[in-house]
């Protein structure tokens, strides 16, 4: 009785523990988050909690009795996956997608872990599964964006790449043009020194290799102050003033050894648009023009000075004739012999200009020069030139200055000759009834001597060769055949030799304006 | 239609059953009618003076009379007008949803492994009868139950069958598993038989 009082006591309590149990089990399948399916080892699904049947939608109803592909997409995937449980033990973190009860997928991670008895047999699986929706659309866009970057960047490479050949092809074609213009100067007979921006040398042609005893591989990237102990190096230094700059100004360096060479020194820049990115020295041999200039200057010289002795003889002798010193003459003889006198006399102005280039040109024009009055040397000349200014009709007007002048130093004879050269030409160039005004204007620098005539002018197609040798205007040679082209070549020298300067206005057929200046102080 | 005479009838049957068979019927019948098809049965209970045995009072573990589970199948079937197809289909969900089933896992490794225990099984879930499985055959695909000593009625005939189709569909995996009741001790056989195959 007690036995038996006993045993509904135990029976009692079992009961009580396994309905406590079944209810742990319920609340804990209803709570538990993690969808679970029980497998049995047939790969069967046999039970699943209340977060898997929400998960999926599929209830025990469905799912209770299927195999565990049924919820996979990747079938064969997912029954290696349960063999490797199988053999393993667990298979953890395996992203699969799984399609579910309303045919949608989704990504997860599962993972499967044996379950064994007492007797560590293997009884079947739990397959518990994470929702990756979230994390793997992070992850696609991720890698969308991943992509996307990578796409840019294979567009940016690709766009770089092309740069890359742009910018190899356009420096191989600058690299052809550097050969190109190397070659070009290299061959150049001149000698040639090229500077880059900063005033180092980026190249020396053979010619200037050869006429300054340098190498071009000693100096390339040296400023030229760094190779001065190159002693020709140094004299070109000196020559061009101890400075690589373009000014426009030609500079002549002389050798001396092994014989002496003249050289005419210029400095071009070099322009890249509107950027001057160097300098070119360019050394051009002149040794041969100056001894053809002096050979040529001594022929005159000797010629002129041969001419003007028989020359001066023929004029006295025609002016004793003509003075009847030496018998009557007809006045048709007479007519001839003045032909003949003045086409003496022109010749004899001709000699004298040349003898006068060619002492400019030897550097002999020697100037002795004094204080001397420019009115006075003004008057004087429109005295030797009234007699032409009657005979032309021009009238002759000097406007004295109504200041002192401040007294300079002349070579009286050589700016009388300018002076007189130039009122000349005003008159001879001239309309009969013209005027020629000389007068006179000074600064704290300078004195001024200007000469205006309303002739025939000169075109403004010839101003610039005015003062070049033997050049004479159209207009000139058609309204005087007589003059040398010599003249306004002496005075610009005879002026610039005083340190002054002349220059000129003019329009054709109003007239022209020569105006001198001289400095005060010398 | 039921009255309290063959209700009283019943409920003389010998034996007792697991509450977690009543746990199974009111869940097939929540997926089938509703709530209301639920109040409907406990109405028709209480109009038969009976205890009401869908509420949370039934435990799973617990014994109850094997009357009141010819009672809940009888009244289920008459309420809703269901026929053997409905009752197999309640047998075949049972096992889906039965806490008893769940504790019993363990054995479900192996068609062999499950029905080897079939006795066992049985035990679990009735006090009287007794479940063998006299020809377990993997090759040929076929298996047969012997279900013995157990006349009780024969709406369990159809319940047994969807139960042990199901239970058998927990351990082969097929599409295709065929139940027979071959032999039932309500015609005149010694004991209920059933053949399962499957391909």
């Amino acid at each position: 009785m007690i036995k038996e009082k006993k045993d509904t006591f135990i029976s009692q309590q079992i009961k009580e523990d396994l309905e406590n149990l079944e209810r742990y089990i319920k609340e804990l399948s209803i709570f538990l988050p993690l969808p679970i399916y029980t497998i049995n080892p047939s790969g069967i699904i046999v039970d699943t909690n209340k977060a898997a049947n929400d998960f999926t939608g599929y209830d025990e109803e469905i799912i209770i009795g299927k195999g565990i592909e049924f919820l996979f997409e990747n079938k064969k995937l997912i029954q290696k996956y349960f063999k490797q449980t199988l053999k393993n033990k667990i298979v953890k973190s395996r992203e699969v997608i799984l399609v579910a009860y309303n045919k949608k997928r989704i990504p997860v991670s599962i993972s499967i872990s044996i379950r064994k008895d007492d007797k560590n047999n293997i009884i079947g699986c739990f397959l518990a599964i994470s929702d990756i929706t979230e994390i793997k659309g992070f992850q696609e866009s991720l890698e969308k964006k991943v992509e996307e970057r990578t796409n840019d960047l294979e567009k940016a490479k690709i766009a770089l790449i092309n740069m890359l050949e742009d910018a190899q092809e356009a420096r191989k074609k600058v690299e052809e043009e550097q050969n190109k213009t190397r070659a070009a100067l290299i061959s150049i007979t001149d000698g040639l020194i090229v500077f880059d921006k900063d005033k180092r040398i980026t190249l020396v042609n053979p010619d200037a290799e050869k006429k300054l005893k340098i190498k071009e591989s000693d100096v390339i990237g040296k400023r030229i102050e760094e190779i001065l102990d190159f002693s020709a190096v140094n004299k070109l230094y000196e020559a061009i003033g101890k400075k690589i700059e373009w000014t426009g100004q030609r500079y002549e360096f002389i050798l001396e050894k092994p014989v002496r060479r003249f050289f005419d020194v210029l400095i071009v820049p070099i322009a890249s648009g509107e950027e001057i990115v160097g300098t070119i020295i360019i050394m051009h041999d002149i040794t041969r023009d100056k001894e053809i200039s002096r050979m040529k200057t001594e022929f005159v010289a000797i010629a002129a000075h041969q001419l003007r002795t028989p020359l001066s003889a023929i004029k006295w002798s025609l002016h004793m004739v003509l003075d009847g010193d030496v018998g009557k003459v007809s006045s048709e003889q007479i007519e001839f012999l003045k032909k003949a006198y003045q086409s003496n006399e022109r010749m004899i102005l001709l000699i004298n200009d040349l003898l006068n280039v060619n002492r400019i040109e030897e550097g002999r024009f020697i100037y002795n020069r004094e204080v001397y009055s420019l009115e006075k040397i003004i008057e004087d000349t429109n005295d030797l030139l009234i007699g032409l200014s009657k005979e032309k009709k021009v009238k002759l007007i000097f406007k004295k200055p109504k200041k002192q002048l401040p007294k300079i130093k002349i070579d009286k004879e050589k700016i009388t000759l300018v002076i007189q050269n130039l009122i000349d030409n005003g008159i001879r160039y001239n309309k009969a009834g013209g005027k020629v005004t000389i007068s006179l204007d000074f600064d704290k620098i300078f004195v001024y001597v200007i000469i205006e005539d309303n002739g025939i002018g000169i075109s403004n197609l010839q101003h610039d060769r005015i003062f070049s040798k033997f050049f004479r205007a159209d207009n000139a040679v058609k309204s005087d055949a007589e003059g040398t082209g010599l003249g306004l070549f002496i005075c610009k020298n005879i002026i610039e030799a005083h340190g002054g300067k002349i220059n000129f206005k003019s329009e054709k057929n109003k007239g022209t304006i020569f105006t001198f200046s001289l400095p005060i102080k010398q | 239609m039921l009255d309290k005479n063959e209700v009283e009838e019943i409920l003389k049957i010998k034996g007792k059953t697991r509450g977690a068979v009543f746990h199974t019927d009111v869940k097939y019948v929540l997926d089938k009618k509703g709530e209301q098809g639920l109040d409907e049965l406990r109405k028709k209970l209480e109009a038969l003076g009976q205890k009401n045995i869908y509420g949370k009072e039934i435990k799973s573990t617990g014994w109850y009379p094997l009357g009141w589970r010819i009672l809940s199948l009888l009244l289920i079937e008459e309420t809703f007008n269901w026929g053997g197809k409905e009752i197999i289909n309640m047998g075949m969900s049972a096992p889906k949803h039965s806490f008893i089933v769940k504790t019993l896992l363990r054995y479900f490794v192996s068609i062999e492994k499950t029905f080897e225990e079939s006795s066992k099984y049985w035990e679990k879930h009735y006090s009287v009868g007794k479940l063998e499985a006299p020809e377990i055959d993997i090759k040929n695909k076929k298996l047969v139950l012997h279900l013995m000593d157990f006349k009780i009625h024969p709406i369990l005939c159809a319940y047994f069958k969807g139960y042990f189709k199901a239970i058998a569909n927990l351990v082969v995996k097929t599409d295709k598993m065929t139940i027979k009741e071959t032999k039932c001790a309500f015609d005149k056989d010694l004991y209920h038989e059933y053949v399962i195959e499957w391909e």
